[in-house]
């Protein structure tokens, strides 16, 4: 038999955080690919595009429900926080497929392969991180990943770094390098932006354990 | 005699850490003004970078392991993640003039620097009078003030800098670097107002 419950369910806001983290994987995943296996672009950036959406709605969706609800698992200050943390690493993996369709580029810069490589790492540990926030016990089990998150911030500024190296060095056409210099910096924030996500995924537990 | 090893408070960490910001600002000021030595400078203020980050290291580990804590969790989290990202636009924009092999400052590199270094001075007389909150509420509250003044003034310095490098059509490569850089020590500045904000509400609750 059902148990009665006289307050709401509180597990609806781990379970969409859980979908939201897929999101993003795959958001990552996808951009790897258009990077990676660089044709139908236009069909690819769209994939992206509409992804972008379904964040969007994600977010939407746990914002009225932190209205409508009466108890919260976590602060509704966090929840909210951790939703649109998470929809930023979105806007900027999308901006970033974006704009190398707008700018028409022909071929991938290497190192955009290297970055969109850390994204789908970052977005993976996000994923699972934020799988373990139901249980707050054991905060080791979230913060270990956040300190992974991090590593590959680092990581992924070194990567900008030595392709801002090489496009200044090689390439002489500036518009070229107007257009990469945007785009690598899509990437590289898109990876600060996992860092954001570690850090409000750290307060969050920090304040509950 | 100690029986256990003297424990850094909150408090220590902090000043350790505005203190290292400071410093990484007056460095980057100094590379930029002065230009001598950039390679080993700008190497320098990555060293502090790492040095900075060993700080929030520190605190997010006594975070862990404090029960009670003088202000609330999420703000010591707060001003410790604004205070670390000062820090790295401050050592980005040393790094890029280093990448970019630039020749010579401009003067709205050189007037950024100064309004960054101004500002971290003012976050680290504020934040190292957050020990002391109750009396040094009014202080901390007119330092915030003026970050909000430099980060305003910084902001126009960088608009005027944008629009006088992409007049100047003869060299766009020049353009497309310093946009970055100033970038960079802009959004270090914007970072300060971050930290800014923190202590008004950290204030306001507390004291």
């Amino acid at each position: 038999m059902r148990k009665f419950r006289f307050l709401p369910t509180e597990e609806n806001f781990f379970e969409l955080f859980d979908e939201m983290a897929q999101v993003l994987v795959d958001a990552a995943a996808a951009l790897n690919d258009l990077i990676t296996d660089y044709q139908d672009i236009e069909a690819k950036a769209h994939v992206l595009r509409e992804m972008e959406k379904r964040a969007d709605a994600f977010t939407t969706d746990i914002c009225t429900r932190l209205n409508t609800s009466f108890v919260t698992p976590i602060d509704r200050e966090d929840i909210h926080a951790l939703a649109m943390s998470m929809d930023d690493v979105l806007d900027y993996i999308e901006a970033a497929a974006d704009r190398m369709k707008l700018y028409g580029v022909e071929e991938p810069r290497p190192e955009a392969a290297e970055l969109s490589a850390s994204l789908v790492e970052g977005t993976k540990i996000i994923k699972t991180a934020v799988a373990e926030l139901v249980n707050l016990r054991h905060i080791e089990n979230v913060l270990k990943p956040c300190v992974e998150i991090n590593r590959i911030e680092n990581q992924a500024d070194e990567i900008q770094r030595r392709a801002l190296a090489r496009l200044f060095r090689e390439e002489k056409k500036p518009l070229e390098i107007a257009k990469w210099q945007e785009i690598f910096d899509r990437l590289e924030t898109a990876t600060d932006r996992c860092e954001d996500v570690a850090d409000v995924l750290e307060s969050i537990v920090v304040r509950n354990a | 005699m100690r029986l256990v090893p003297r424990q850094d408070s909150f408090f220590d960490l902090f000043d350790q850490q505005v203190e290292t910001v400071n410093k990484g600002a007056k460095a980057l000021e100094d590379m930029i003004t002065r230009f001598t030595d950039i390679e080993d400078k700008a190497f320098r203020i990555k060293a502090t970078e790492h040095d900075a980050d060993e700080i929030v290291h520190n605190t997010m580990r006594k975070l862990n392991t404090t029960f009670v804590t003088p202000l609330d969790r999420e703000d010591i989290h707060a001003l410790t993640s604004a205070l670390d990202d000062i820090m790295d636009f401050i050592e980005a924009a040393a790094d890029r003039m280093v990448l970019y092999e630039i020749d010579e400052p401009t003067e709205a590199a050189i007037k950024l620097s100064q309004i960054l270094a101004e500002a971290t001075e003012l976050t680290r007389g504020a934040v190292t009078a957050l020990r002391d909150m109750k009396r040094n509420a009014d202080k901390i509250r007119e330092a915030c003030v003026s970050i909000n003044r430099l980060e305003n003034r910084g902001d126009q310095v960088n608009r005027a800098a944008m629009a006088k490098l992409f007049q100047q059509h003869d060299k766009p490569m020049e353009a497309l670097k310093w946009r970055e850089i100033y970038h960079n020590i802009e959004t270090a500045i914007d970072k300060c107002e971050d930290v800014a904000d923190i202590l008004e509400s950290t204030v306001l609750k507390n004291a």
